[in-house]
């Protein structure tokens, strides 16, 4: 269709502006919102999209060394100038030792609602009141929820964290992500009978003494951390594909509906289990489960010798118990595991690997082989110094691993190796503040004195300092 | 990369689709390749892809990078288990690292376009991420050159808009 006479000119004609509005839109959705406020300069066309943007996300790492008054300038200024159209997504990420103030939250937060929000995620160190306008609970047109402001305020007797409306009713909802929120019960009940599509659940630090967690459509729920309780709880959910458990007892949780689950991650404190149903069967169809403590290695021990084969399992992760002592349960799962590749064991760490994790003794493991003909790669994490792991090295050679695929490392060095991820956004944001500090020092005329005030530009590097912390 | 003669059957690779560019390209790709795209998908699903799915607004060479794109992302999408076909993520990631630093502004855009129109998810995110990693730590000034802006302001509404953002965004 187009001419090929075209491809001349085409290097200095601007491609951009005439992109569809939408694709401008989503490339804003990955700009930082202090270079997108910068775009308005550029044209009449970009003056318009800008005012028209869908994707707001305030992260106070794009507005360091700003006064909390002065960022909420810019919030209601950015509002401000945007024309009467919806809103797609609101991300707020405040981590600041200065709380924002309570009222500019909530303005903010409802001038979302009213904009039709599909996304709204709120993130605060600290939020100093316990309650948010109800209208956000009723909101029809969200379709992510994020709420995690941190604990309540000390000065507050009655609650330890965010208090829910007695009302509900969130139609559009599919994934819900919840922290030091006090979710009970009844809201709960609410938020599932109501929200046709909710295929996402998290609760982080939030559930207070629930009994029941019954849904048809759930697909992934996280339960990391209890703000009251836990005492038993059953998970009805036939569907559920993944599940995170952490800060429980493994035999608080037992199971209505059986789902079959593909990925788990269960991390439970309990010492012994007891549990009445059977645990073993929802993981029975898992291609990454990840299992660890004390009260799962007594779970293993218990169901593993009559349990079928894991025809889909690929990639194990497990442990947090004292491998070296106790090593049955990892042998035997091994043994059902004929098509696994990838597998990482964890190892106590030192301090506490030296003590009896649970109260049962060590189960023989004389004579037990295994065969993983597709094990590529094992991982053994411990501490430096665990004099112990030797002995699992030689175990798995026993078998036929390859010691050359046996890779072992400690957890004083993991921390290290996790910090390359955010480095492509750190560098980003750092462009943007450098060309910040550069334009100011351009037109001293727009410098706001005060920014200055509060830090001194020749100690700000916040980044680096997380380096100096390793001893 | 343009398609050999008809060679109807692949091994595994179920039913070919042929796919037709603007310069009248022919591109066989497997129904799991194509599907990748969320219009082609669709058309599958109507079964209407039996004379050749034609793409009026994909060049030729566009389409080329679409379906080398197509062709090493397919392992991600395809039903699960057959791991060893698959690319592994370390390849993929330097793949579409390598393809995307790669980008000159022309074929950028077009790029977004095709993918923006074919509904290709990640290929749509990557590119526009691209972008907005071009754009970001610039002043206006550089970004219209970088991008071929025209700056259309008259010289008094270009400073009140200055003003503005001075002390609105602190800009």
């Amino acid at each position: 269709m187009e001419s090929t006479d075209e491809h001349a000119m085409e290097s200095d004609t601007d491609l951009i502006s005439v992109l569809p509005g939408e694709v401008l839109q989503h490339i804003l959705s990955f700009s930082r919102i202090r270079a997108i406020v910068r775009m308005r300069r550029l044209s009449r066309r970009w003056r318009r999209v800008i005012e028209c943007l869908q994707f707001i996300c305030l992260d106070c790492r794009d507005f360091k060394h700003w006064k909390v008054e002065k960022f909420a300038r810019f919030v209601d200024n950015l509002l401000l100038i945007r024309s009467k159209v919806d809103l797609h997504t609101f991300q707020l990420y405040w981590f600041h030792y200065l709380p924002l103030n309570c009222n500019d939250l909530r303005k903010w937060i409802l001038y979302a609602v009213k904009h039709n929000v599909k996304v709204l995620d709120v993130e605060l160190d600290m939020y100093d009141k316990t309650t948010l306008p109800s209208r956000i609970f009723t909101c029809r047109s969200v379709e992510e929820l994020s709420l995690q402001m941190g604990e309540a305020p000390d000065e507050d007797l009655e609650h330890v964290g965010l208090v829910l409306p007695d009302i509900i009713q969130l139609p559009s909802l599919k994934k819900l992500t919840l922290s030091d929120v006090e979710v009970d019960q009844l809201s709960l009940n609410q938020f599932i009978g109501r929200s046709p599509n909710l295929e996402d659940l998290h609760l982080i630090n939030s559930a207070t003494y629930l009994e029941l967690i019954a849904s048809k459509v759930l697909k992934r729920l996280t339960l990391d951390g209890f703000m009251h309780g836990p005492k038993r709880f059953t998970i009805s959910a036939p569907h559920l594909v993944h599940f995170e458990c952490q800060g429980c007892a493994l035999q608080d949780v037992s199971w209505g509906e059986q789902p079959s689950l593909e990925s788990a991650h269960i991390d439970t404190w309990g010492k012994k289990y007891d549990g009445e149903s059977e645990f073993i069967g929802v993981l029975l169809s898992a291609k990454t489960p990840a299992l660890f403590g004390s009260d799962v290695k007594v779970m293993l021990e218990k169901e593993l010798p009559a349990c079928p084969v894991f025809e889909r399992l690929t990639t194990l992760e497990i442990g947090n118990w004292c491998l070296t002592e106790d090593f049955y349960a990892v042998l035997r799962f091994l043994q059902l595991s004929p098509r696994l590749g990838e597998l990482t064991l964890m190892q106590k760490e030192l301090p506490h690997a030296a003590g009896k994790g649970a109260e049962t003794d060590a189960m023989p493991i004389d004579g037990m082989t295994f065969q993983c003909p597709l094990l590529e790669t094992v991982i053994i994490q411990c501490s430096k110094g665990d004099d112990g792991i030797d002995k699992l090295v030689n175990v798995l050679a026993a078998n036929g691993i390859n010691p050359k695929k046996i890779q072992v490392t400690f957890y004083e060095d993991i921390e290290e190796m996790e910090r390359p991820e955010n480095r492509r956004i750190i560098e980003e944001r750092e462009k943007e503040l450098c060309n910040f500090e550069k334009m100011a020092k351009k037109n001293p005329e727009w410098v706001d004195e005060s920014r200055y005030a509060d830090s001194n530009p020749e100690t700000d590097s916040d980044e680096y300092d997380n380096d100096y912390d390793d001893f | 990369m343009a398609a050999a003669a008809a060679e109807a059957t692949i091994d595994g690779g179920g039913k070919m689709i042929i796919l037709i560019s603007a310069d009248g390209k022919r591109f066989e790709v497997t129904e799991a390749v194509a599907s990748q795209s969320q219009l082609i998908s669709n058309m599958i699903e109507d079964d209407c892809t039996e004379n050749g799915v034609r793409l009026p607004n994909v060049d030729g060479d566009i389409l080329t990078m679409v379906v080398d794109y197509c062709n090493m992302h397919a392992g991600d999408a395809a039903a699960d288990g057959d791991t060893t076909k698959a690319s592994s993520t370390e390849e993929l990631k330097k793949f579409d690292a390598e393809l995307v630093q790669a980008l000159e502004n022309p074929v950028l855009f077009k790029l977004i376009l095709a993918a923006n129109f074919l509904n290709i998810k990640s290929l749509l995110d990557m590119t526009c991420q691209r972008v907005a990693d071009m754009m970001s730590g610039k002043t206006p000034e550089q970004m219209r050159e970088t991008f071929s802006i025209e700056n259309d302001f008259t010289p008094e509404e270009e400073a009140a808009i200055r003003q503005e953002n001075a002390w609105a965004f602190d800009d």
